[in-house]
């Protein structure tokens, strides 16, 4: 065999750049290292009937950090479609029908839904947030949500807890108020009700989502709660904990809503009429207005852009 | 040893400046069958967007189709190809296209910079771009082997039957927003192999999946009532779709959407390719 011997010309053209082409390639493999997405963070939602309270909720989430909505109608029949249409030709919303086919139970769509739009956006959006047109999503002790998820880059998603708020004797939110403004009482802080919790995942770490709670991950990626502890997978945590992150759930909305539409909804999936009436009142528990603060900038966000 | 340096690099260089002997920017192939009223429209309206080139498989047509291609063929916009494989299921069918799409995709590879796979009731809209050739050329780039565009998914808008001088594309305007399936748009030399929704790419390469924003494909399913009850309800119950399940996808996506319009732009300029007169 002839023996070869490196110059010192050859070691400067191959090595260094072989040395490189390696560094690069570790990257990859490794993985989840790269930063190229097209949104730091994404919201996934299905709505049905929701066209009044469509435009705040989209407009309170792009205040706290929230770039893109990937949004799944479900046989709504109200004007939706106006509502959205600035946000869709801004390229903000993307909005999807679902499903197309005949009617099934709330519950079984949720997990299809979240799995498809997961496999959606995996390289699209390094957090996605699975929440309810219902649901609030803020950080508490920051503004910028995007700027508190970074402390919890390294896990598959962080489970966040929400307070579950009543109609606080509000007939029917004024158009020219905020819901988040009106609606200020809340179950007990921590009945169990507020143990439930809502996902903001790294779409690339997540195998499916199991329902509309939490997400089946890769491995070796899992959750954890906001004090970075990993929890059980199961709809409820083990305790309500709402100090870094928060999701105010306003369930009932206000009173027209409560009783024109939320109560046939859940007739229909299966809850007794008793349940949810008692539902509503331990929801009229105690006042919260931490989402308060935010209020005067959302005022402006969204009474200016009419 | 250094000559032969010289020489990688010369090839190397040479490879990235992408120097090639394509004759097409894009071309598109499709599959059809009995499709003869529908065809016209659809070849003209995507040469309108850039495409220079078809791959037409024709999958045993009963109709004039021939009739209809015969001034493409003959121009040599158009290569047709027999297709005359038949299937008893929806998953059977699925392999005929694959098959289809693997022969295009040969004969791309050496010919065509882009290539759309998609059917005669698909329409490729951009957003903002009124062609697709300049769309695409931002992402010809290492990496990128496709593009993929959702669905819009049109309904019958309640139609019965769409007028003699009017477009199909203007005739049906009530759709349900965007869909989660795709139809791609790739780069034949960085691709593998392609199933109907997605495409497998090189090592290396993979798609960008593109924002209805950015780019929609009109799926005209159920054409209109005449041609959903005629014909695509009878199609599909060869593959056991219930008829209320075609009835319902036929008429559930028919509501005014921010996604309605996008083509209507395209309406005037193609009116006038038909040799269809403009107000």
């Amino acid at each position: 065999m002839k023996k070869v011997t490196i110059g010192k010309g050859v070691h400067f053209y191959v090595f260094y750049p072989l040395l490189f082409l390696l560094f690069c390639s570790s990257q990859q493999i490794c993985g989840n290292e790269k930063n190229n997405y097209r949104y730091q963070l994404s919201v996934c939602s299905i709505f049905r009937d929701e066209a009044r309270f469509l435009k705040e909720w989209i407009e309170f989430h792009r205040m706290v950090g929230v770039e893109h909505f990937y949004l799944y109608n479900h046989m709504s029949e109200d004007d939706y479609n106006q509502i959205l249409q600035p946000y869709i030709e801004e390229g903000i919303v993307e909005l999807f029908d679902w499903p197309t086919g005949p009617d099934v139970l709330v519950r079984n769509i949720q997990a299809a839904v979240y799995t498809n739009c997961v496999n959606v956006c995996r390289n699209e959006t390094k957090w996605l947030a699975v929440i309810d047109v219902d649901e609030f999503l803020y950080a508490v002790n920051q503004d910028d949500l995007v700027q508190e998820l970074k402390t919890y880059q390294e896990f598959g998603g962080v489970c966040v807890n929400w307070q579950e708020f009543g109609t606080s004797g509000v007939k029917r939110i004024p158009d020219d108020r905020l819901l988040i403004e009106m609606l200020l009482m809340k179950a007990d802080y921590d009945h169990w009700r507020n143990q439930e919790y809502k996902s903001v995942v790294r779409p690339d770490r997540v195998k499916s989502f199991e329902n509309a709670h939490f997400a089946n991950y890769r491995l070796p990626y899992f959750h954890v709660n906001e004090q970075k502890e990993r929890i059980k997978a199961f709809w409820l945590s083990p305790y309500v904990t709402v100090e870094k992150l928060r999701i105010n759930h306003y369930w009932s909305r206000d009173e027209d809503f409560f009783y024109n539409t939320k109560i046939a909804r859940r007739l229909k999936v299966g809850d007794g009429i008793d349940g949810i009436l008692e539902r509503n009142e331990m929801l009229n528990h105690e006042p919260d207005d931490v989402i308060l603060r935010f209020v005067p900038e959302l005022t402006r966000r969204f009474f200016s852009s009419e | 040893m250094l000559k032969q340096i010289t020489y990688s690099i010369f090839l190397f260089v040479l490879y990235c400046s992408g120097v090639s002997a394509e004759t097409y920017d894009l071309a598109a192939t499709m599959i059809f069958r009995d499709e003869a009223p529908y065809l016209k429209e659809w070849i003209e309206y995507h040469k309108l967007l850039g495409v220079q080139h078809f791959y037409l498989y024709n999958n045993l047509s009963e109709d004039n189709y021939l009739e209809v291609l015969d001034p493409y063929i003959r121009s040599g916009e158009v290569d047709l190809v027999q297709w005359p494989y038949d299937s008893k299921s929806n998953e059977k069918w699925d392999i005929i296209q694959r098959k289809a799409y693997d022969h295009s995709l040969k004969r791309a590879k050496k010919s065509t910079r882009w290539l759309a796979i998609i059917d005669s009731d698909e329409f490729l809209v951009p957003a903002k771009e009124n062609n697709l050739v300049d769309f695409l050329k931002s992402y010809e780039k290492k990496g990128v082997g496709g593009v993929r565009g959702y669905w819009v998914f049109f309904g019958t808008s309640f139609v019965e039957k769409i007028p003699e001088e009017q477009l199909l594309v203007e005739t049906l305007i009530l759709n349900g927003a965007g869909h989660h399936l795709s139809k791609s748009i790739v780069r034949p030399r960085f691709v593998t192999n392609c199933l109907v929704h997605k495409c497998n790419y090189v090592k290396g390469y993979h798609h960008i999946q593109l924002l209805l924003s950015e780019m929609q494909i009109n799926h005209y399913w159920s054409r209109d009532e005449y041609y959903l009850y005629n014909y695509k309800i009878p199609r599909r119950k060869k593959w056991n779709t219930s008829d209320e399940t075609c009835i319902l996808w036929g008429t559930r996506h028919n509501s005014h959407t921010p996604y309605s319009e996008t083509i209507l732009r395209f309406v005037e300029p193609l009116r006038s390719l038909m040799g269809l007169p403009n107000e």
